[in-house]
């Protein structure tokens, strides 16, 4: 990693799916670490995602996206395959807003449409274990492809992690090899005393006073910054921003031309994980 | 000859050819998609309507217990998600239709809506939904359920599933059903009426359900008997029901050999359908998935004996007690390839004449070209098909490629639109 420039991740705000698609584009060419797309837009943020990946060659693709929604093999198989599609640079925004609808059949596998927040809290620490559980069934170089003998994979390096936790079982594993990153990078938002996701690669505090708890957690935090506020950095402790709350247009504009007009001299790559976690990760840079 | 066909590329986000002639160099490349958006490109370039990718989620073990012998055939594992792949090809595309493969047992119903509503927009109007029931067990349990539902029954659940996704296309959905109870405000509108509805059903309850639903039914009846059987068997339903039978186009599965010659291409045909390659345990391997009965367990060398039962498809073992009756297992396996409707082996213009011939004869609808599953397919095949075979077809009328101008949005009208000639 080269220069000085903070570590910026955009929380890209619910838009037209042209006007995002067009923020994602915008974001890349100007050194943006990585883009959040919205879990409530009216595309599906994996596929947007997806939908970027061969024109927007460099930036983190980072979904939001609820455990509610799915069961966690099919978020664990999507997000794998987007790490593999853009050659690892995938993310997983944990969406924690509470469920919307209901929709339930006569399996009697859990919902969580009636359930109190501290069994939520539970089950979502299942649905990671699962998806972690899911990401970790294939180790490294199970991909052999060995003309003499015939072997596309070793089987001795596929593993069935039969995860049966309190509300999400999953037999697996995964029908295709990790992408690039292993597990796509975790980020999350931290609020003092509220659970910490396990696993967690990143995360935003919205009070520069919450980064120290942050760090007993996590090696990279971000603290929030937007909104109705000047387009300006504030000096912090933590490793760079998250900008949130800034609409796709004028307001996106005065952000990148202006404090944030210098990543884009410095543009950096990589997998995602070691762009936000990495050794060497750059300093934050207060602007006056 | 009426309508022009309807041609239909199907293929697996799987690997690409790695131990066959023409292979590449690079065989682990395929994760990264970027085969496929390429093909993809250049099927929408060569004109082809769709491209169609296919889905499943098990690393099957049923062949000899475990992973060990599907790890080397390849036939459904490694696999990636179909969908972020269908979203990259929607941006390197500009007029090609796109299906993807999703099971009803396996999604939410209002997850599966807003996914596919999510590529319709994406691609402009282009995205198909191949749809499915699954049948593995395995599958089941990697979504938390402990196996799957008989065939009929997952028929039936998937009739009342359909309700709910159309529904959700349309608005909010309050479903209180026998199987499903779905409260949501809606998926975002497609912006075709609804996605083209695809689906493959073979057996009685697969037909009725095809013919409910289905714009478009892609089939392996074997010959062009059988075809025509199963073209009208559908045509009448839709008929019956009081619906235009022309509504659902009907395509065959089909893998021209080629080669610039017939003997050329029989050639081919007869080294990679031969018992002196893998194709033997492609073929054991696929056929044990298939049927769940592990054929590692019967001498591959003599008939299946005639004693031999199994908790599997027995139908299919009956059957393969009658086909190695006077040979063995390697004989009647090793030197043929997958089950197509038509086996086509020749110069281009040989194929298209067999081609030409069975759809006079069917009456339509196309054809879904397929070179798979994984660790087959190569650029070479592409190329051979679409720019050997596919001229072939438009010079005799059977094909239309498309005339670009005006801008690839302007030009290019909703995938549904195409098929319905509207």
């Amino acid at each position: 990693m080269t220069g000085t420039a903070p570590l910026v991740v955009w929380f890209a705000t619910t838009d037209s799916t042209a006007r995002l698609g067009r923020l994602v584009l915008e974001l890349d060419a100007a050194g943006v670490d990585a883009v959040v797309l919205p879990g409530d837009g009216s595309v599906d943020p994996v596929l947007l995602a997806g939908f970027t990946t061969r024109t927007a060659t460099r930036i983190g693709l980072v979904a939001s996206l609820s455990p509610w929604v799915q069961p966690p093999f099919l978020a664990a198989r999507a997000l794998n395959t987007l790490d593999a599609l853009s050659r690892g640079r995938a993310g997983w925004f944990l969406d924690t807003t509470a469920p919307t609808g209901r929709s339930g059949d006569d399996s009697g596998r859990w919902t969580p449409y009636d359930a109190a927040e501290a069994e939520l809290v539970a089950a979502r620490a299942d649905y990671l274990a699962a998806t972690e559980a899911l990401w970790g069934s294939w180790e490294e170089g199970a991909i052999v492809a060995d003309v003499a003998t015939g072997r596309y994979v070793d089987a001795g390096k596929v593993h069935v992690p039969d995860h049966r936790g309190p509300y999400f079982a999953s037999r697996g594993p995964l029908n295709a090899p990790p992408g690039p990153q292993g597990r796509p990078t975790l980020l999350a938002c931290f609020a003092p005393g509220a659970d910490v996701p396990a696993g967690v690669d990143v995360l935003v505090v919205t009070d520069e006073a919450h980064v120290a708890a942050a760090r007993e957690h996590t090696a990279t935090v971000l603290l929030a910054v937007g909104g109705a506020s000047d387009a300006s950095l504030p000096a912090t402790t933590a490793d760079g921003y998250a900008v949130r709350d800034v609409a796709y247009g004028s307001d996106s504009a005065a952000w990148l031309h202006g404090p944030l007009a210098d990543l884009a001299e410095t543009p950096r790559g990589g997998l995602l994980r070691d762009r936000l976690t990495g050794a060497g990760a750059p300093a934050a840079v207060p602007t006056a | 000859m009426g309508k022009p066909l309807t041609l239909g590329w199907f293929v697996n986000y799987m690997p690409t050819g790695w131990n066959r002639p023409f292979h590449g160099g690079q065989p682990a490349a395929w994760q990264d998609g970027q085969f496929y958006v390429d093909m993809a490109r250049t099927l929408d370039r060569a004109g082809i309507d769709f491209i169609m990718l296919e889905d499943s989620s098990v690393v099957p073990e049923n062949y000899g217990g475990d992973m060990t012998a599907e790890f080397m055939a390849t036939v459904k594992s490694p696999k990636h998600d179909p969908l972020p792949l269908a979203a990259a090809i929607a941006q390197a595309t500009d007029r090609l239709g796109i299906v993807t493969t999703m099971s009803t047992s396996l999604y939410p119903p209002e997850r599966l809506a807003r996914l596919q509503a999510s590529l319709d927009e994406l691609s402009n109007g282009r995205a198909g939904w191949n749809i499915v029931t699954s049948f593995e067990d395995l599958a089941a349990q990697n979504v938390g359920l402990e196996k799957l539902w008989e065939h009929d029954e997952r028929y039936a659940r998937a009739h009342e599933y359909l309700d709910v996704v159309t529904s959700a296309w349309q608005g909010a959905v309050d479903h209180d059903g026998r199987f499903n109870q779905v409260v949501s405000p809606g998926s975002p509108m497609p912006v075709q009426d609804r996605p083209v509805l695809c689906q493959a059903g073979g057996s009685k309850a697969g037909m009725d359900f095809a013919a409910e639903w289905a714009d478009l039914i892609v089939s392996v009846p074997v010959g062009v008997e059988a075809m025509k059987a199963y073209r009208d068997g559908i045509r009448s339903r839709i008929a019956e029901s009081g619906g235009d039978p022309d509504r659902c186009r009907v395509l065959y599965m089909v893998t021209p050999i080629l080669g610039e010659t017939d003997e050329e291409a029989q050639a081919k045909r007869a080294r990679m359908y031969s018992d002196a390659t893998d194709n033997y345990l492609r073929r054991i391997v696929q056929l044990s998935n298939i049927s769940e009965i592990d054929f590692s367990k019967f001498d591959e060398d003599e008939p299946v004996p005639e004693d031999a039962t199994t908790n599997g498809a027995q139908s299919i073992l009956d059957t393969f007690k009658r086909l190695t009756k006077d040979s063995s297992l390697r004989e009647v396996l090793g030197n043929s390839g997958e089950s197509t409707s038509l086996d086509l082996c020749g110069s281009p213009a040989t194929v298209a004449d067999q081609m030409e011939a069975a759809m006079e004869e069917v009456g339509g609808d196309g054809f879904l070209l397929f070179h798979g599953g994984g660790g087959i397919i190569t650029r070479r095949y592409l190329d051979e098909v679409l720019d050997g075979l596919v001229p072939e077809l438009e010079s005799r009328g059977l094909f239309e490629r498309p005339v670009r101008g005006g801008g690839p949005v302007a030009a290019s009208g909703t995938f549904r639109g195409r098929l319905t000639g509207a």
